[in-house]
């Protein structure tokens, strides 16, 4: 039998006291905090969690704090898109009012001053800030985006790419246009003046700065016999030396093929493949036949595929036929290094799939590029300028690879001040590609910020989640700790009130 | 048999009672009396004197008087005093550990967070000065809270140095004063309230020593204790003591070294397995380091991952090769901070590969990127999750100690209700026994009054 003595029962009661008192402190950090999980000790996986989420969360609100950022610039672009589209509808109402029968020279004249305040309005839209930086300059943040000489040509001076931002985990955005992307259109531009009317293409996909080619013609000729030189900073320097003309006909014989673009790698669905086309001059078409030729022989069974050159478009197509013999999906593997024909034959250097009886077209024209090189590099950057396949190029016709609505509108000016109507006419014709290219853009701008607010509301739900998760892992019951509380103060109550009534269960009471 | 018997039986009988009341007043006074043993005066029947009548009783004594002492349980309160010790310091630490981690009050997290943030935020127009000063700003807060724990790790570190050096400090007074009270022990060998007292003194110094470090104990023949150390070298041996020193190594940590006399000593910092010195060896050793190198990882990460793309990248001034954060090769939680170009010159702040464009973004987002990339662990973790896996460990830890120490004072609560069970003083017992020995005494005194009767009854004969 256990004897109690005094410390015994005085320990006990101390322990006890010490307990419940522990406890109700316990449960008041857990009001006062609201958690029920106040220190990593107390669970500390679900403690880590939670820092983890928070820190989600924290990251979560500065994507959207980037997302804000571009919505702002969004809405900036917006207006200035709308400015830029109504300003060249204006300039196609003056040049459609220049046409008509009832001009003048002198109504011409002042239709040219009107015209001079368009291109200078323009400028500024073109040149519009916020904050500190020009949202039209690409990657050139500080560094004014257009510049007006006293000509009336506008100079590009800011990048063609832009800024990317993350708008979550890892993914990036776009952010902004580039001027070269909105004044600037892949289509080639004819100066006017020359004689030749065919049609004339370009690309310029490889390029990331606001270079642009002239070209201008040395020898006369059609296309694809004509010669030409070349410059990048406006004719004050040419390449020197004569290049013959491209043309977008099937059967000119104008594609080179050497060591350095003369491989094709691709997986038949089964194995990987490597074409070597043999050296030469090819036709379109011939070269064409050439890559049939080469992935049906490169191959072990008895594929099938058709590659086809269209000469309305100046693009090459790749089918894998509808043959039982072909396993399935191809992949022209152009992101292989050794995929060296991607460029002359139009193709971007990403892998293409083309499943069973799919075909896919080029990226771009198909042929030699600007310098006369047979792969992009960095002197030609990727830009290609194709004739049609009917007309005559004469000495000194001048042509640029891409068109910019200031180039259309400087025109438009010199036409109406020279009492032009054929430089006016062919204008309209440009005025509505380079419109197009902001409309284009415009609906980009609209899609775009759709975009933004769509994710900017997903990452709102996403902290909504958050704390819902958090608040199950982390919150406390309020009502479960006041029941708790109540309990704990009764028993302390009732802890002393029992050691109170022990006191006088001692024979020291009875002693007298 | 005669009338002087009857005194003498009276007058022993008188003192027997008289004894036996000074120990119940004795168990009375240290009824509260942290390690006291209850006491008790044996009685014993005086020689019985022969006569022709046969053997007749000279009265009563008092043979002894022991105290009510289970060694058993005393040695289990002492071991299992070493370990309660060692969990209560280890967990005393631990909570301070878990506090400088906590990131409710450290908020490391968030200042990862917000660094890597002002990233982003100055890749969203990195020609805004105050995007730039931002970045600024928040590399230096992200720095300072780093060095300030690292501080605060170290100097908890220190303060269980500190702790070993007064806990071996006290060891040498324990184990000085055992040896005197075996002396003591030895020369009052007869028994009596005395001894108890040394024993019950040297109990406690015992159960105190125990708190500090693993020992083995064992009493000789004579009750005179012989303590050494787990690992076997004497701490005390009867009258003898030896010392423990704290050594102060090259690192400026204390070891602790068993002085053997001339001239010899031991390391015996690795032979002490439990008790509080334990804990804190561990704390300051294994622990709080491994916390450190923790630390040191993320600040490591953190600079040269930081450093290896600010190098590559343009400032304003179109200078290339410029570090963000001081380049260190070591003690980083200790010296991380921002370059002195960088704190003075927020344009020395690079954003850009581009020679020709200062205000591309490009390392921008990239040093953003490092944010939620597995940069730490080999590979294995973000900055976020790294920090998290330090905090879950120091909660771990402190759960795992606190449970222990919850666990071992528990099991020490109940011996030490065993002990109270058979050492305690109960007052209702003892005012029980107060008014059995007032009542015998004065039993005793009457039997005065009558031989005194007797005497006088024989005087009165003529």
């Amino acid at each position: 039998m256990i004897r109690v003595t005094d410390k015994l029962r005085f320990d006990t009661f101390k322990q006890n006291l010490m307990y419940i008192q522990k406890s109700i402190a316990r449960n008041q950090d857990m009001v006062s905090a609201g958690k029920k999980i106040l220190d990593p000790s107390d669970d500390s996986v679900v403690f880590s969690k939670n820092v983890e989420i928070q820190a989600t969360k924290q990251l979560d609100v500065q994507f959207q704090r980037n997302l804000g950022r571009a919505k702002t610039l969004n809405s900036l672009y917006e207006t200035s898109l709308t400015q830029i589209s109504d300003l060249l509808a204006k300039a196609e109402e003056i040049a459609v009012s220049a046409t008509s029968e009832t001009s003048t020279a002198e109504t011409r004249r002042y239709a040219s001053e009107e015209i001079k305040g368009i291109i200078e309005h323009l400028v500024t839209v073109a040149n519009s800030k916020l904050g500190n930086t020009y949202i039209f300059s690409g990657k050139k943040l500080t560094t004014t985006a257009f510049t007006l000489n006293a000509d009336y040509t506008v100079d590009f001076n800011g990048s063609n790419d832009v800024q990317q931002i993350y708008v979550d985990a890892g993914e990036r955005s776009d952010l902004g246009l580039s001027g070269n992307g909105v004044f600037y259109t892949n289509d080639a531009y004819a100066y006017y003046g020359n004689s030749y009317t065919g049609s004339v293409y370009s690309n310029s996909y490889y390029k990331t700065d606001n270079s642009r080619f002239l070209v201008n013609i040395t020898g006369a000729g059609v296309p694809g016999t004509a010669t030409y030189q070349y410059s990048t900073d406006g004719g004050t320097t040419w390449n020197g030396s004569d290049l013959t003309t491209a043309t977008i006909s099937a059967t000119a014989s104008q594609y080179v093929i050497d060591g350095t673009n003369n491989k094709i790698v691709f997986n038949d669905g089964t194995s990987d493949y490597t074409v070597t086309i043999g050296p030469g001059t090819y036709t379109a078409d011939g070269l064409a036949a050439a890559i049939k030729a080469g992935m049906e022989g490169a191959t072990a069974a008895a594929d099938s595929y058709s590659v086809t050159y269209d000469a309305a478009t100046g693009k090459f197509a790749i089918r894998n036929d509808d043959n039982a013999a072909n396993p399935g999906t191809v992949t022209l593997k152009w992101s292989d290094a050794n995929s060296t024909a991607a460029g002359i034959l139009g193709f971007d250097t990403v892998d293409k799939e083309i499943g069973k009886g799919k075909t896919i077209n080029g990226d771009y024209l198909g042929g030699m590029f600007i310098d006369g090189a047979g792969v992009a590099n960095s002197t030609n950057k990727g830009t290609k300028m194709v004739f049609g396949a009917t007309g005559t190029l004469a000495a000194d016709d001048k042509f640029l690879d891409e068109i910019s609505a200031f180039d259309v509108l400087k025109k438009l000016k010199d036409g109406l001040e020279s009492d032009d109507t054929d430089t006016i006419s062919e204008t309209l014709r440009d005025l509505k590609i380079v419109m197009e290219e902001v409309e284009k853009n415009l609906v980009e701008t609209g899609t775009f910020g759709n975009q933004i607010d769509s994710l900017i509301n997903e990452k709102s739900d996403r902290a909504t989640l958050y704390d819902e998760i958090t608040a199950e892992m982390m919150d406390s019951d309020l009502g479960q700790l006041t029941v708790d509380f109540n309990t704990l103060t009764n028993t302390y109550q009732a802890l002393i009130y029992a050691m109170s009534k022990m006191q006088s269960m001692t024979i020291l009471n009875y002693l007298k | 048999m005669s009338i002087s018997s009857i005194l003498n039986i009276a007058k022993n009988a008188m003192f027997a009672n008289q004894t036996s009341l000074q120990v119940t007043s004795n168990n009375i006074a240290n009824v509260n009396t942290e390690g006291y043993a209850k006491q008790e005066a044996v009685f014993e029947e005086g020689v019985p004197v022969s006569t022709i009548a046969g053997l007749l009783g000279s009265g009563v004594k008092i043979s002894e008087i022991v105290a009510y002492y289970d060694k058993y349980i005393e040695k289990m309160i002492t071991d299992k005093n070493t370990t309660l010790e060692q969990q209560k310091t280890a967990e005393q630490y631990f909570t301070r550990i878990e506090s400088i981690l906590n990131e409710d009050n450290s908020n490391l997290t968030q200042d990862v967070v917000d660094f890597f943030n002002s990233w982003q935020e100055l890749s969203t127009d990195p020609a805004n000065t105050s995007n730039r000063l931002a970045v600024v700003v928040n590399g230096q807060q992200l720095s300072s809270k780093i060095r300030f724990m690292y501080s605060q790790l170290k100097s908890l570190q220190t303060d269980a140095n500190n702790n070993i050096k007064q806990e071996v400090d006290r060891i040498n007074r324990i184990t000085s004063s055992i040896a005197e009270l075996n002396q003591k022990i030895f020369e009052s060998s007869s028994g009596g309230e005395g001894v108890n007292k040394y024993i019950n003194e040297r109990t406690n110094l015992l159960k105190e020593l125990s708190a500090k470090m693993d020992i083995i104990s064992f009493e000789d023949s004579e009750g005179r204790l012989t303590i050494m150390t787990s690992g076997g070298k004497p701490l005390v041996d009867s009258s003898l003591s030896w010392d423990l020193e704290a050594h102060v190594n090259d690192d400026g940590m204390y070891s602790i070294r068993w002085l053997g006399g001339a001239g010899t000593t031991y390391d015996i910092t690795n032979e002490i397995n439990g008790g509080s010195i334990n804990a804190l060896v561990s704390i300051r050793d294994t622990y709080i380091p491994e916390f450190v190198d923790s630390l040191d990882g993320l600040a490591k990460g953190i600079i040269e991952e930081v450093n290896e793309l600010h190098t590559t990248a343009y400032n304003l001034y179109g200078q290339t090769g410029v570090n963000f954060f001081n380049d260190i090769t070591e003690y980083y939680a200790k010296d991380i901070d921002l370059t002195d170009d960088i704190k003075n010159d927020i344009k020395m702040v690079a954003t850009s590969s581009s020679s020709t464009n200062l205000y591309d973004n490009d390392i921008a987002l990239g040093i953003a990127a490092l944010g939620d990339s597995t940069i730490f662990d080999g590979g294995q973790s973000s900055a976020v999750t790294y920090i998290t896996s330090i905090i879950s460990k120091a909660g771990e830890y402190t759960k795992q100690a606190e449970d222990l120490a919850s666990f071992n004072e528990d099991t020490m609560t109940i011996l030490q209700q065993e002990r109270e069970s058979v050492s305690g003083v109960s007052l209702d017992e003892e005012m029980a026994n107060l008014i059995k020995y007032q009542y015998a005494f004065q039993a005793s005194a009457r039997l005065f009054n009558v031989a005194d009767a007797l005497f006088q009854s024989l005087l009165d004969i003529q």
